[in-house]
């Protein structure tokens, strides 16, 4: 399903954006940006976002703490080889402790439903020598006596190395002043250095005037750290082997540390959902197999979050369509594309499995979720907005075999008005004939002819006989005080209407904006 | 032996920033650690990947990093398979370098150790971020990148010592760089000005270069900048413009010390060099001169 138009039109990306998994596996599952069409699936995650939803509300300690958990947990390089390096098997331990941890805080409703169990406790215990719980790993000398005993030794050279290091940097420190504990050379004037001990020290040239000196270590320093090389390499020859020990333990766990990644990918996403859910009190979603939608109190969340930010008024969309094809009609500036964005809004929550922002939608699922209109930022080389319309709604056209929500904002607003209305009644026909196809569109044309199955609403308006009495012609009001004043007297309200009814606000509208009075009064002539 | 270093680098966020490739950054680095553990132990980092084989000041081969048991290290992980040390894994961060992921280790077997970081300043942030608040480590050295400075503005409230390999073959260019440091640490924080109120500020967004000159407003008494990273004007420049209006920047940072790598100039000529142009910051000279 290509939604690309849609959610640019709803401007999903501003709610997307608090979407916020918190494991990389969750980001991955966001990224997608999925919309799914099966209706039972939806069902399902829309269920478990309500137990999700329950545990949050009941237990937020809890919650808290496997958000905590869930922060913790990387992204696994593959599963898919024979042997694992340190790295990955930090990365898997971690990934245990944590979904282990994740599974015990979660409470049974939440456990059965996502069929959550953790069956990896002994390789846990395994990458766990050091201590069950601590979520560092290395390889332990427990892993492997010999390597133990490799590792003593080394540690033995090392004291060695360095007890003959400081003695040597005495030496050189009592017999020349020249102290090497925090430097590996010094600088000095090359005048200075021609009475050092060339046992002690040896010299390079610097620059013109200096030298510069480095400590002669004993040749036992040499010997011992050759037998260090030595003891590295057979070192690093067992850490490979015990390597190879832990690699056979994942790889034999290999499906099961799969699911518990699916597992972790599912209760992220639930979570970061059912939080969203609580913080704008959602609600379920209620699928039908009805193409008619209703809405109760539902919140087209973009402009509600922007309307509290400028602490003006918004209110939400209540609408109970009784057609499955449906024209808007009304005021400029009077929420016509509003209530298109609300309803695309919802469905696409609901499509992505997300509550909804209202007390009440229900709808249908949709193969195809397609907008047609303008405001889009893809543009086709050559094509006109007009064209760009044609191109949209051909494409659209394409798929009304499946189940399609179409929501088409003005269409031909920008040909000439007669051939432009022609079109619409025919788009009108066509789609109330396809069972398949729920279509909104919004429009100025008025007195379209009536089809079977279409319904006519129409967006309130102004009420002008409130705001008549507040607007002061005399008064000079800025574009902001007048952009408030239309949105304080526009009643944000969907009414059923006939197919003849007519809107006249777009004078007062004008007016109000302040268009010259001379065009004004000539209009109004016009249309005596 | 200079213990002042110790004290200057706890509990901080310092860069090491190079005027040059080679300024002796990563020997001053091995230097400082050696100091900084006496009272604590460090996290260290680089920025990038490094493809030097030689240190060209020394004329020695690229000077190793050493590390120490209780040391913090970020670095990718094949650097740590390659590394003589022993190492715990502490965390794995989501960044991807050509030389492995990068992670952070602690070292439990002291050795050698290569350093690989990131180029993004934003992943360097929250590299910073991560040891601060998750594993409370408060003391981070970065090796810096050479003559790249927008690192340090990346961390807040991070210091930077400027290390000058002053070289006579190149001296004019290195000690124009050393002024112009010197110029900008002068410049204040915005809200130090004196009678912000009634002074025209105009502002630039992004880099500060030579093109920028002429957007300024004639009235402008303040010119504010993000940070002092943001300056690409060379010394002459900057000088004219400071005698017409005031520069300041919306981000702090503080510059330590200059450390100065002397090569075939003397420290005579060279403190005469800081007294005729008015240097006053803390000068460390090369802490490997006797």
């Amino acid at each position: 399903m290509n939604i690309k138009n849609t959610i640019q039109f709803i401007e999903f990306n501003d709610f997307y954006g608090e979407y916020s998994p918190l494991t990389p596996y969750g980001q991955l599952n966001k990224n997608k940006c999925e919309v799914i069409v099966n209706k039972e699936q939806l069902c399902t995650f829309h269920n478990s976002i309500g137990k999700v939803v329950n545990f949050i509300n009941e237990n937020s300690f809890a919650s808290d703490k496997i958000e905590n958990h869930l922060k913790k947990i990387a992204h696994l390089n593959s599963l898919d080889k024979k042997c694992f390096d340190s790295t990955d098997i930090f990365l898997v331990k971690k990934l245990l402790i944590n979904f282990k941890i994740i599974v015990n805080l979660l409470n049974d409703v939440i456990k059965e439903d996502l069929n959550l169990e953790f069956h990896s406790q002994e390789l846990l215990k395994h990458l766990s020598l050091e201590g069950e719980g601590k979520e560092t790993f290395y390889l332990s000398s427990l892993y492997n006596n010999k390597l133990a005993e490799i590792r003593n030794q080394i540690s033995e050279k090392n004291k060695a190395l360095t007890e003959i290091k400081r003695n040597r940097f005495n030496e050189i420190l009592e017999q020349h002043n020249l102290d090497f504990k925090f430097r590996d050379f010094i600088i000095i004037e090359e005048n200075l250095s021609n009475n050092l001990n060339s046992e002690l020290v040896y010299k390079e040239v610097y620059n013109k005037t200096s030298v510069l000196v480095k400590p002669i270590l004993p040749k036992i320093y040499f010997v011992l750290h050759k037998d260090k090389e030595l003891l590295l390499s057979k070192e690093l020859k067992l850490e490979h082997e015990v390597l190879q020990t832990i690699s056979k333990k994942i790889v034999s766990e290999k499906e099961l540390i799969k699911d518990y990644i699916q597992k972790i990918e599912i209760i992220d996403t639930l979570f970061a959902k059912s939080r969203l859910a609580v913080k704008y009190n959602m609600t379920p979603p209620i699928l039908t197999d009805n193409l008619i939608i209703k809405i109760v109190n539902g919140q087209f969340l973009p402009l509600a979050n922007k309307c509290k930010k400028i602490e003006t008024a918004y209110t939400p969309l209540n609408a109970e369509f009784d057609n499955k094809t449906i024209v808007i009609t009304g005021s400029n500036m009077g929420g016509k594309t509003i209530l298109l964005k609300t309803v695309g809004f919802m469905q696409i929550l609901a499509q992505m499995g997300f509550w909804v922002p209202a007390e009440k939608f229900k709808t249908s699922v949709f193969e195809n979720i397609s907008y047609i209109g303008e405001g889009l930022s893809e543009k086709v080389e050559g094509l006109s907005s007009f064209g760009f319309e044609i191109y949209n709604l051909t494409e659209t056209i394409k798929g009304f075999d499946k189940n399609s929500l179409v929501l088409i904002d003005e269409f031909a607003k920008t040909t000439n008005s007669t051939e432009a209305k022609a079109i619409i009644s025919a788009m009108l026909k066509s789609f109330s004939q396809k069972e398949t196809v729920c279509s909104f569109l919004s429009t100025h044309f008025m007195e379209l002819p009536e089809f079977k199955k279409v319904s006519f609403y129409k967006m309130k308006g102004l009420n002008y006989l409130e705001y008549k009495k507040y607007y002061n012609k005399e008064k000079k009001y800025s574009l902001s005080e007048r952009i408030k004043l239309i949105n304080t007297f526009m009643q944000f309200k969907i009414i059923k209407t006939g197919n003849k009814n007519h809107t006249y606000d777009a004078i007062k509208i004008a007016e109000t904006l302040g268009l010259n009075e001379e065009i004004i009064t000539h209009t109004k002539k016009y249309l005596e | 032996m200079n213990s002042a270093i110790t004290n200057q680098l706890i509990n901080k966020t310092t860069f090491l920033v190079g005027n040059k490739k080679n300024a002796g950054k990563t020997t001053f680095l091995n230097y400082a650690l050696k100091k900084v553990r006496e009272v604590v132990h460090p996290a260290f980092f680089t920025i990038g990947i490094d493809g030097e084989e030689n240190d060209l000041i020394f004329n020695t081969p690229k000077p190793k990093i050493y590390t120490e048991i209780g040391d913090f290290v970020v670095t990718s992980d094949l650097m740590i398979h390659k590394s003589d040390a022993q190492f715990e894994i502490i965390h794995v961060f989501p960044y991807k370098t050509v030389l492995g992921r990068l992670i952070l280790v602690k070292t439990i077997r002291s050795g050698t150790i290569e350093l690989v970081g990131s180029e993004d300043n934003s992943q360097l942030a929250e590299i910073v971020h991560y040891l601060k608040t998750h594993e409370h480590i408060n003391t981070i050295i970065i090796d810096g990148a050479a003559s790249r400075t927008t690192q340090v503005a990346s961390v807040k409230n991070s210091c930077f010592y400027y290390i000058v390999k002053l070289d006579q073959k190149t001296i004019n260019s290195d000690i124009n760089k050393l002024k112009t440091i010197s110029l900008i640490n002068k410049f204040k924080i915005i809200d130090q000005l004196d009678d912000i109120e009634n002074k025209t500020i105009f502002e630039i967004k992004g880099a500060f270069t030579e093109t920028k000159l002429s957007e300024i407003p004639k009235n402008c008494n303040v010119l504010l900048l993000q940070d002092f990273t943001k300056i690409f004007l060379d010394y002459s420049e900057l000088v004219n413009l400071t005698k017409k209006l005031e520069i300041a920047f919306k981000i702090s940072y503080k510059l330590v010390s200059f450390v100065i790598i002397l090569k075939d100039v003397s420290k005579e000529d060279f403190r005469d060099i800081i007294y005729k142009h008015n240097i006053k910051e803390s000068i460390l000279f090369n802490p490997y001169e006797h």
